[in-house]
């Protein structure tokens, strides 16, 4: 125990801040907290440029390749990485690259787009039923149980046996099996929100149901829904690309990044000799999910009152 | 007293019971006896204090004249312009029309408010409902509202975040004016709020209620700030009323020995002021099984043997003129009438 | 008696620097705890009363320090300096409980549900006096459960935080915090989730401990009837500072401060009837980012001058035991009578 104690990082912190505030240069701006908090997160703006930079580069996949994702070229099969093939071809010599961003459209598109529908239904049900309560909502979370508890692949087995893989009927089954997990969260936001004061002032007004669930209890949830959309819209690409890459996916002559991976499932030899199929695609990937991911725990943080920044 | 006071809300034995279920199937194993019969009138202009400990059903029972939560029995009669109607028998296009006559305070001032939205956006739908549809009509009404409650009409445009405890509850208040309401119940309206703040709000309530001819029911705990703002109060313990009266004869001469450790319990700023402490023994007990005959009787100081086997009577009094009730085996009126 | 003085804080300055902001929380802090007396501090939320009570025991969040001053403790014949030990460090956590203990204001939140009363008095029994055997623990916490008028203390012992009432939980927890007969108690609003029937209870048992033990005890509250009921002495705080301190008479008939006359003339009191005339505090409470420059008070103060606008008031001594912080208090006086 010594008298003079040493200078930490944060007592150098807590020292830049009082100098700051003895100057009179700090103001409490209320509406930028959680946008600060974001800035404030390294990983979470690193995860928006890294995010940015592989959305621009799909949807302006023209731009960034001369080479369309499905044109064949039978006379440079499993060429490797060159000054024409940025990543090399795969093994019916189409441009490794351009599926790689003309891919990423359809994988991001299939994320998203089963994420924002999911939402919708989940989060429609989860508020509206969950403030009503009673047996309705005793069913429909009964029904988010089976549906969470069914094995995704049987479901997808069973569509694919009665019709063929398609990216319509991949989206709609993950929507059918990512709808539960939103309908939980948002019903148990809505269970404490319910209970606030000012939604039993509204009751004592006697506002219609409709009215105080979408106008005045939805704006309160937004925050966890936004991550939500976020966490899931990487579990869907990842979903695809695993799907993909079993061959159940998306149709085999669709770009996306897990039918890229496709090509080297069952075929050890490829994976040993041609790393250019699956390496590139792979790398991609899971940056795109890592980014999501940043993004969406910095969501979180911003938006959790109880943590301190 | 002279003339009879209009009723404006009479209660006949209001019972308010929550089922509490378990296991698999939610069977119903017991009942929480949150409101046990209980008849109360409330007169016209008056403000009715009604005081108890947390969980003796003083809340379950304001919400309840609101028609917010299930009620299991009893009959509340309303006295509206055109006619006495119970407001359990209404039908869902009368109840809503009635919303506008009974309005509620809040206790919790942060809780009170949507956070999403601003002031303007919140007042302004109940305003909707009953019947302004031109909004510039209604930002008349709201600022309008907000100078009743002492802010600035500017203030409609700004969020909750930039108001204090004080300012927020004001709000609340301004609110539960918007609809012109007869009845409004302040549930704890003031507990929340710091000392300072707390002598605004009832120096605002006080003048609220003489300009909008209101009539209050005063739900509280705290029994100094009731003393200053009710004309009378009803004392309530395990759900039932067990003292009624009017605040000087409550306060002067407690009849239910609870009504006197409750006095006698509270810590009064003032030095001047000392005096005997009656001690209760241990908690108030559950209101899933409450005990056998006077429901205070495990607390009681003055227990006899007929308290443990046999329910009081809720009976009326009269000292001095005016009337006062109160359900205990043991009161002796000779005690108050000699003063 | 010099020797009384278990605890004197002088001068404290505490700063918290959440949200990327500085916040002067206690803003130059002094006051002394004794044996066998009983300190409360009053004021509204945020005025640092509970900031106050947690820097004694180290127990500041991490973003916030100790600026400026000291906390001694006079342990027997040593003289410990508080704020100069490091927060977590071992001298600091063997002061906590042992020396000096706490009890908050949410007894249904302080326990561990999942652990039995008893057993968690007794991890503070062991933690502390390490060499006990566990019948001798046993005994000691069944013990301070029975001096803490639960009754059946042996079968309480056994039971789960659930089992108990709100008044039983906070008995329970003086238990726990009276365990190793601690020279100094902090009750941070011990009272404020309980019932006034409960309260009274509470407010006996503090009490004995006073008289019995000798316990020296900082009282923390909002309510000034618990001042003029529970308090040797008291410490009117606004804003970060101790605006009033003295002896409960004359700081409650002779309030030198324009604050604690406001305070005072604010509230019902029982007994005073309807006709009472309640006199609200003008104004609010400030921002406090946006502090006053001088006293923290003059924006809502009947008596401020440029003076008051400009530079924080002294501590001024009215006798040795009465301070104010206030340019005008013979002005106060005098227009009160």
């Amino acid at each position: 125990m010594s008298n003079t104690i040493r200078k930490t990082a944060l007592d150098r912190k807590m020292d830049r801040l009082l100098a700051l505030e003895e100057q009179g240069q700090l103001k409490t701006n209320l509406k930028s907290r959680a946008f600060r908090k974001i800035l404030a997160n390294k990983l979470a703006v690193l995860g928006v440029v890294l995010f940015t930079i592989i959305v621009l580069l799909s949807v302006a996949a023209p731009l960034f390749t001369k080479f369309s994702s499905t044109q064949l070229d039978l006379r440079s099969m499993l060429t490797a990485p060159n000054e024409t093939h940025l990543f090399g071809t795969d093994q019916l010599g189409r441009d490794i690259w351009a599926r790689m961003l003309y891919g990423g459209r359809i994988s991001i598109l299939v994320g998203f787009g089963s994420a924002i529908g999911a939402a919708l239904i989940g989060v429609t049900l989860g508020i509206y039923v969950g403030y009503k309560g009673g047996w309705l909502d005793s069913i429909i979370l009964k029904f988010s149980e089976i549906f969470m508890a069914f094995p995704q692949i049987i479901i997808i087995l069973i569509v694919m046996a009665i019709t063929k893989a398609s990216l319509t009927n991949i989206v709609v089954i993950f929507i059918l099996t990512g709808w539960p997990s939103m309908y939980r969260m948002t019903r148990s936001q809505i269970l404490s929100i319910k209970e606030q004061d000012y939604i039993q002032a509204l009751r004592a007004f006697g506002i219609g149901d409709l009215k105080i669930c979408f106008k005045h209890m939805l704006p309160n949830a937004i925050g966890p829904i936004f991550v939500n959309i976020t966490l899931s819209t990487a579990m869907f690409i990842l979903q695809e690309s695993a799907l993909s890459y079993l061959g159940l996916g998306v149709p085999p002559e669709v770009a996306t990044w897990g039918n890229i991976l496709n090509i080297v499932n069952g075929r050890f030899d490829y994976i040993q000799q041609y790393w250019w199929l699956w390496v590139p695609t792979g790398a991609m990937l899971t940056i795109f999910i890592l980014a999501i991911n940043f993004i969406g725990d910095g969501l979180r943080d911003a938006s959790d009152p109880t943590q301190l920044g | 007293m002279q003339n009879k006071p209009e009723v404006l809300l009479r209660i006949r034995g209001s019972k308010t019971h929550f089922a509490i279920k378990k296991g698999v199937l939610k069977k119903t194993q017991a009942f929480v006896k949150a409101v046990d019969d209980v008849d109360l009138d409330v007169y016209r202009g008056e403000t009715l204090g009604i005081v108890g400990e947390s969980g003796c059903g003083k809340t379950t029972f304001g919400k309840s004249i609101l028609q917010l939560i299930p009620i299991t029995g009893g009959s509340y009669e309303y006295a509206f312009k055109d006619g006495i109607k119970d407001l359990r028998t209404l039908n869902k296009k009368e109840i809503d029309n009635a919303r506008s006559t009974i309005q509620i305070v809040f206790q919790d001032p942060y809780s009170s408010l949507n956070p999403a939205m601003s002031i303007f956006d919140q007042l302004q739908d109940p305003l909707i409902k009953f019947g302004v549809k031109n909004k510039k009509e209604r930002v008349d009404i709201i600022g309008k509202l907000l100078e009743d409650v002492n802010l600035p009409r500017e203030y409609m445009t700004r969020y909750p975040n930039e108001f204090s405890g004080g300012q927020r509850q004001r709000i609340g208040i301004a609110r539960a004016l918007s609809v012109n309401p007869e009845l409004i119940i302040c549930d704890e309206a003031v507990s929340a709020l710091d000392v300072s703040i707390q002598a605004q709000v009832l120096k605002l309530l006080k003048k609220l209620k003489d300009e909008h001819q209101l009539t209050y029911l005063f739900i509280t705990h705290d029994l100094s700030v009731v003393e200053y703002i009710a004309d009378r109060v009803a004392v309530m313990y395990l759900g039932k009323i067990v003292e009624l009266a009017k605040t000087e004869d409550l306060f002067a001469n407690p009849l239910h020995p609870y009504t006197k450790a409750l006095l006698s319990a509270i810590p009064i700023a003032d030095l001047a002021q000392k005096k005997k402490r009656i001690p209760l023994q241990g908690d108030v007990p559950s209101p899933v099984y409450p005990p056998s005959g006077c429901p205070f009787h495990p607390r009681c100081p003055e227990c006899m043997e007929i308290c443990k086997t046999q329910k009081p009577e809720y009976r009326r009094f009269e000292v001095h003129g005016s009337e006062r009730y109160a359900s205990c085996h043991k009161i002796d009126l000779s005690d108050v009438s000699n003063k | 008696m010099i020797n009384d003085i278990v605890v004197k804080v002088r001068d404290l300055h505490v700063y918290f620097y959440t949200n990327q902001r500085c916040n002067k929380v206690l803003n130059g802090v002094s006051f002394d705890i004794k044996k066998g007396k009983t300190l409360c501090v009053v004021g509204e939320s945020g005025c640092g009363k509970s900031v106050t009570a947690n820097t004694i025991l180290q127990l500041l969040p991490e973003l916030s320090r100790i600026e400026k001053g000291s906390i001694e403790y006079q342990k027997d014949d040593q003289l410990i300096r508080i704020d100069q030990l490091q927060k977590n460090g071992k001298q600091m956590r063997k002061l906590r409980g042992e020396d000096i203990a706490i009890i908050f204001q949410d007894p249904m939140t302080a326990l561990n549900p999942v652990y039995t009363v008893g057993h968690q008095i007794r991890e503070m029994i062991f933690e502390h006096i390490p060499n006990l055997n566990k019948k001798q623990a046993f005994e000691r916490s069944v013990k301070s459960l029975a001096e803490m008028g639960i009754s059946a203390p042996e079968q309480r012992d056994r039971e789960y935080p659930h089992q108990f009432s709100g008044g039983m939980r906070q008995r329970a927890m003086i238990a726990m915090a009276m365990s190793c007969a601690p020279k100094v108690l902090i009750a941070d609003e011990p009272t404020t989730a309980l019932d006034v029937t409960i309260s009274a209870q509470i407010f006996d048992l503090i009490n004995e401990l006073k008289t019995q033990h000798e316990t020296a005890i900082m009282l923390i509250t909002h309510n000034m009837g618990v001042v003029a009921e529970m308090a040797d002495e008291v410490a009117v705080m606004y804003m970060g500072n101790i605006v009033e301190y003295g002896k409960v008479e004359d700081v409650l008939t002779q309030a030198r401060h324009p604050y604690t006359r406001a305070l005072l003339r604010s509230i019902p009191v029982l007994g005073k009837g309807k006709d009472q005339v309640l006199e609200p505090v003008r104004g609010m409470t400030p921002d406090p980012f946006n502090r006053p420059k001088g006293c923290q008070f003059c924006p809502r103060c009947d008596f401020a001058t440029e003076l008051c606008e400009n530079k924080m008031p002294p501590e001024t001594f009215i006798d040795e035991n009465h301070y104010v912080r206030c340019f005008h208090h013979e002005e106060v006086i005098k227009h009160a009578k």
